[in-house]
């Protein structure tokens, strides 16, 4: 059974870069709508940066959170929302198959549905905003003088990819409830705009939002908890192990949650 | 156990949510929408042997499509249950996938952006085909459908024909046990429709295919099915042979139409017939439908005794005829 699965595993594995270029290889023809996107999104992340700045020109500090710290939670928080740009694109697509009820094709196939839908669609745009993230981070990291050891890093790239795993679970979630309302684009927009409030550290807010940021919608995980471990502010257990419970706890909701959805699937007439 | 696949009382409800088409209408369905629950299968029973080639007919909605989707593992039955090969097809959806090939006539299986011959290799490897196999499935199908010739253009840039042949060779490149064809012949050309059933034939007699076939095309049903399913409203009304359903609904199909050579009041037969022929009369035209127990040979003596008639034809029953019969039940 273990190698069973196993196999499974690789099989995906390898599968999915066989089909991410098949769906590259048609989009990346639009030369320009890709180096547009790509700007596009390097643009909105800057913008949003400079707001910081400007913000930092007058007060030293807020809540316990200096101008270079903030640039790492911004910078993470860029990373993220580029790799879910990147990868994860899929989700927005779920609507659109339930609605046509061209799940079913997905569905006649030997492959998981998610992989599929995943595979399917994948935007190269969120580059953009990954490498200005990236770019911040590592600005914020030298300003600070803290030393980039190799756990440093590899605990940075774990905290990024269940970071993308959580906001693609929260989206995943939402782009589930397609199933009942048929359009879920209102309800992932929404959840888009809450994300926002993770480009900054959530102790800048009210407390109500705080928890609401921690334990329903749970975006703070994705930047302020792993940033302030990184960045030596805290190191209590929920900072360094929030992310990862975090992510697993969302994985599998988002999991049993799509395949309760797939049991209530009706299909399109014809 | 020879059952490919086993359908014990299967059902499949829909909830459809009604919507006021006015500003009010719509505004209310916002708090409390308006259910309705749409029974589109209902208590469905069958079986069907390895190798058997089973014509699955009925009108527009009534619930073929839903069947087959609910033995392709798409949708979950309401209730009751299915296996295909042994297996449960909505909790086994992969195991199946790899069993099964389908065809949906009004929607592609395909990648619309990408050329045919990517599109097998993208099958190839996501049904994880062994090399040898595919090849000689490639191979076989493109000789066969001819599809060599429009293998490197996309499909979205194919013709219905073209395409078709292209969606059915997709469906048995990993050596399905199973082939699901829901309207594989709608709008296609007669020469393509030849061509297709043929191969389809062709795959069920060489490879032992289980066929499972819907249509609005009585001739697909008449020249491939070895047998028929019926359902209308959901529920089954005839399973059984070619010959059967002819015999249970033909029974008052068949006609002797004759036109008279001077006009007759009325048209008398004998007695014992009486019971089994209509007789629809218009100034010298006459209709009679008839059905067993009365013969043709027995008919027409009756007739040829008693008038003089100018010319006369005789119809046997039409299979759009039956099939419209059974629908009505």
């Amino acid at each position: 059974m273990a190698v069973k699965g196993l196999k499974r595993f690789w099989f995906y594995i390898s599968l999915f870069p066989y089909f991410v270029s098949r769906s590259v290889q048609s989009r990346m023809s639009y030369r320009a709508d890709f180096i547009l996107g790509v700007i596009a999104s390097m643009l909105r992340q800057s913008l949003g940066f400079i707001f910081i700045w400007a913000v930092f020109r007058g007060i030293p500090e807020i809540n316990g959170w200096n101008f270079n710290q903030m640039t790492f939670v911004y910078g993470m928080q860029a990373i993220t929302l580029g790799i879910n740009e990147f990868l994860f694109a899929g989700t927005w697509a779920v609507g659109g198959y339930i609605q046509e009820g061209s799940l079913d094709r997905l569905l006649l196939r030997p492959v998981g549905t998610m992989f599929s839908i995943l595979s399917a669609d994948v935007t190269l745009h969120g580059l953009g905003a990954a490498a200005l993230g990236l770019a911040l981070c590592i600005l914020s990291l030298r300003r600070l003088h803290i030393a980039v050891t190799i756990g440093l890093v590899l605990y940075w790239i774990f905290s990024i990819a269940c970071g993308a795993l959580i906001y693609f679970s929260i989206n995943m979630v939402c782009a589930t409830t397609a199933f009942w309302i048929t359009d879920s684009s209102a309800v992932m927009m929404l959840v888009q705009n809450v994300s926002e409030f993770s480009k900054y550290p959530v102790s800048i807010y009210k407390k109500w939002l705080q928890i609401f940021l921690t334990f329903v919608i749970p975006f703070a995980f994705t930047s302020t908890f792993p940033a302030a471990f990184i960045l030596g502010l805290h190191r209590e257990v929920i900072y360094w192990l929030g992310p990862v419970t975090a992510a697993v706890i969302c994985v599998t909701i988002a999991y049993l949650f799509w395949r309760f959805a797939l049991t209530k699937y009706q299909s399109a007439g014809g | 156990m020879t059952n490919v696949i086993d359908a014990e009382h299967l059902s499949k409800d829909y909830v459809v949510n009604l919507k006021g088409s006015s500003l009010k209408g719509m505004v209310r369905s916002l708090f409390h929408s308006e259910k309705k629950i749409v029974h589109a299968v209902q208590d469905l029973s069958f079986t069907i042997e390895q190798g058997d080639f089973v014509g699955f007919i009925g009108p527009n909605g009534a619930g073929k499509s839903t069947s087959i989707k609910m033995l392709s593992g798409i949708l979950q039955p309401t209730s009751g249950k299915v296996t295909v090969c042994g297996l449960d097809p909505a909790k086994k959806r992969i195991q199946n996938a790899m069993n099964v090939g389908a065809v949906f006539g009004q929607k592609t299986q395909l990648w619309w952006d990408l050329p045919v011959r990517e599109t097998f290799e993208v099958l190839r490897r996501m049904y994880c085909i062994p090399d040898d196999v595919y090849q000689k499935n490639v191979k076989e199908f493109m000789d066969y459908l001819g599809i060599e010739a429009f293998a490197d253009q996309a499909v979205r840039q194919l013709s219905l024909g073209q395409r078709m042949r292209a969606e059915i060779a997709a469906s048995l490149l990993h050596d399905p046990k199973v082939l699901f064809l829901d309207e594989p012949t709608i709008g296609l050309d007669v020469n393509v429709k030849v061509s297709l059933r043929e191969f389809i034939k062709k795959i069920n007699k060489e490879r032992g295919v289980t066929v499972l076939l819907t249509t609005h095309d009585m001739q697909d049903i008449e020249q491939l099915a070895r047998r028929l399913i019926v359902i209308n409203h959901g529920e089954k009304v005839f399973n059984g042979s070619m010959e059967e359903l002819t015999k249970r609904y033909a029974g008052q199909l068949r006609s002797f139409r004759f036109t008279l050579q001077e006009d007759a009041e009325k048209i008398e037969l004998p007695e014992r017939m009486v019971p089994y022929c209509s007789i629809t009369k218009d100034g010298l035209h006459v209709t009679i439908q008839y059905g067993d127990p009365v013969e043709v040979t027995d008919l027409t003596a009756a007739l040829l005794g008693k008038y003089k008639l100018a010319d006369m034809e005789i119809k046997g029953p039409q299979i759009d005829d039956i099939v419209m019969a059974a629908y009505q039940g």
